[in-house]
């Protein structure tokens, strides 16, 4: 009778222990999965912004490219045209320009916490480059843009 | 006891199986579902055509699959596994099929009438093919009818022709009308006859929304395509002669140097998208094609010679602004009327086969005018689709509507 009672308490126990067990390595093997597919979206998210603020916004002042020691922020809207996704020239080159001459400097303009690497393509030439060995790539986001000399090409983010 | 022992292990057994019943519903595989995918087509869709638009290649693109593909292929879309198209709405088709209820001595010479056609700088096919009034091939945009035929045996096929948005025309010389003839084209013979005098104008549309008005805007804004008829050996250019009114103006062309002599009492020399006129009547050289045909526009204010001939038509509803043609004479008899800007006629100008190249440009107006403007198109399944409108008036003011359709392949 004791042994009895003895197999019923060990099988229950074993049961218990490995229940709990199975969920608490069910709970940690998707606690990471779950935290990726978080950061992956918040990162889309915030690269589909930064790419609507480049080629959609004009910056602050609009006309940074004029004087760009008073710039706050920048975009590549071209302001006097102001039709969307025709960026400009000469905005783009400066941001080129301080992109690769100083990284930090460019994040603080577009107040970027996220590292971020773009390329810009004029009709299949590379017209802009500024990446960094920055590791894995997280997202990209590519978008079809048009110049203010009426030529069109590509505008490809990676945010990390 | 046996029993007992039996029993305590079928209870762990199902508790075992709910146990794990309830893990397998509680951890599903893990499967997250986001709407980037649509939103990438959304935002892929939406940048090119605005980028088409800008870089003046949407009006081309939407009617060219070339334009679209070499503008794609400077663009990382290319690698892309997507699976794209540009489709134009509410414009002028690129190729109009017409249905000819004619002879076949007559369908040739339409033929070579509008064998080639271009506006907007795209070209634009016109095609005839036979065909009876019982059995109108649904695959055709619009019904020519040469001679007066009693309608009366083919209304129905006529009216169900009709009702799938296409459109009929007749050309020409009414000495007898019969009732189908009368309804579907509004129009009967005058009681009264009177000779034809005084030159034939064109009416001006009261608005937009006139029977008239596509006609009028497509005779002064359509460039009609004259080729050449020999070769002038001595200066190695082709030459023809354009026929307006009762006049016959001798051209050569000069492809080398692009340009179009006409030789009247004194030669003009014109460059292509130069206006000239010739004896008082105003043109557009609106392009020089190839070395043996250039397109010529005929521009305000123009009337013919007359060609109503032995016609004397009435309204039956008194609508003017269903008139294209009109006599200027004392009760200005109409000699071109269309009803519901699908159907028309027009006296037949070509009655002695001497069509003057004023006569072509009218029918060609009509045909473009009734034709139908929709298209069918095969559209892969579960396209995402984007809309927008754009416009076009290197020869004539065209508002169009493209449809971008996009997707991932399935």
């Amino acid at each position: 009778m004791k042994l009895q009672v003895g197999f019923e308490q060990f099988a229950a126990l074993s049961l218990f222990v490995f229940s709990v067990s199975f969920l608490i390595s069910q709970l940690l093997s998707y606690y990471p999965t779950y935290i990726n597919e978080v950061k992956r979206q918040t990162l889309l998210s915030e690269a589909y912004q930064i790419s609507e603020l480049l080629v959609n916004d004009a910056g602050d002042p609009p006309e940074w490219d004029v004087n760009p020691n008073q710039i706050n922020r920048i975009g590549l809207l071209n302001q006097s045209i102001n039709k969307p996704n025709v960026i400009s020239l000469s905005k783009l080159t400066y941001v080129n320009n301080t992109c690769n001459a100083n990284y930090p400097r460019f994040k603080q303009l577009l107040d970027l916490k996220n590292d971020i690497n773009f390329i810009v393509y004029l009709e299949g030439n590379l017209i802009a480059n500024c990446s960094h060995p920055l590791g894995e790539r997280a997202v990209k986001i590519s978008r079809i843009i048009s110049f203010d000399n009426r030529s069109y090409g590509e505008l490809i983010i990676w945010l990390y | 006891m046996a029993l007992l022992a039996q029993t305590t292990m079928l209870e762990a057994i199902s508790a075992l199986v709910l146990l794990f019943t309830a893990f397998y519903f509680i951890f599903k595989p893990i499967a997250f579902k986001d709407n980037w995918q649509t939103a990438m087509l959304a935002t892929i869709g939406k940048d090119l055509l605005l980028s088409l638009d800008f870089s003046d290649k949407l009006y081309n693109a939407s009617f060219s699959e070339e334009t679209l593909k070499n503008f794609l292929n400077k663009t990382s879309i290319v690698n892309e596994s997507i699976i794209l198209s540009i489709y134009p709405e509410g414009t002028i088709k690129e190729s109009i099929i017409v249905a000819a209820n004619c002879t076949q001595d007559r369908i040739k010479r339409f033929s070579e009438w509008y064998s080639l056609l271009v506006f907007n700088r795209r070209f634009i096919n016109i095609f005839f093919v036979p065909s009876n009034l019982t059995n109108i091939p649904e695959y055709t945009d619009l019904l020519l009818i040469c001679n007066y035929t009693n309608l009366t045996n083919y209304k129905s096929s006529i009216l169900s022709y009709l009702s799938k948005g296409k459109g009929i025309i007749e050309i020409s010389d009414l000495s007898k009308i019969d009732d189908t003839t009368k309804e579907i084209f509004g129009i009967n013979i005058a009681s009264s006859s009177q000779q034809p005098s005084g030159d034939i104008n064109i009416t001006i549309p009261s608005s937009v929304y006139s029977d008239n008005y596509y006609p009028y805007k497509f005779f002064y804004n359509v460039p009609l395509v004259v080729n050449a008829t020999s070769l002038n050996t001595t200066s190695g250019n082709f030459i023809g002669n354009f026929t307006f009114r009762n006049y016959v103006v001798p051209f050569e062309i000069d492809y080398s140097s692009k340009k179009v002599y006409f030789r009247l009492t004194s030669t003009i020399s014109v460059k292509e998208r130069e206006s000239f006129n010739i004896s008082s009547y105003n043109f557009t050289l609106s392009y020089i094609l190839t070395n043996s045909s250039f397109a010529i526009s005929f521009r305000k204010v123009y009337n013919f010679t007359n060609f109503r001939g032995s016609n004397n038509i009435i309204l039956t509803d008194g609508n003017q602004q269903r008139i294209f043609l009109y006599e200027s004479s004392s009760n200005n008899p109409p000699v071109a009327v269309l009803n519901t800007s699908k159907v028309a006629w027009i006296a037949d100008f070509d009655r002695y086969n001497n069509a003057t190249h004023d006569q072509k440009l009218a029918l060609l107006s009509l045909i473009l005018t009734v034709s139908g403007k929709s298209s069918y198109y095969l559209e892969p399944y579960s396209a995402y689709k984007l809309s927008y409108l754009g416009v076009e008036d290197y020869d004539m003011y065209e508002v169009y509507k493209v449809t971008l359709r996009i997707t991932y392949p399935s």
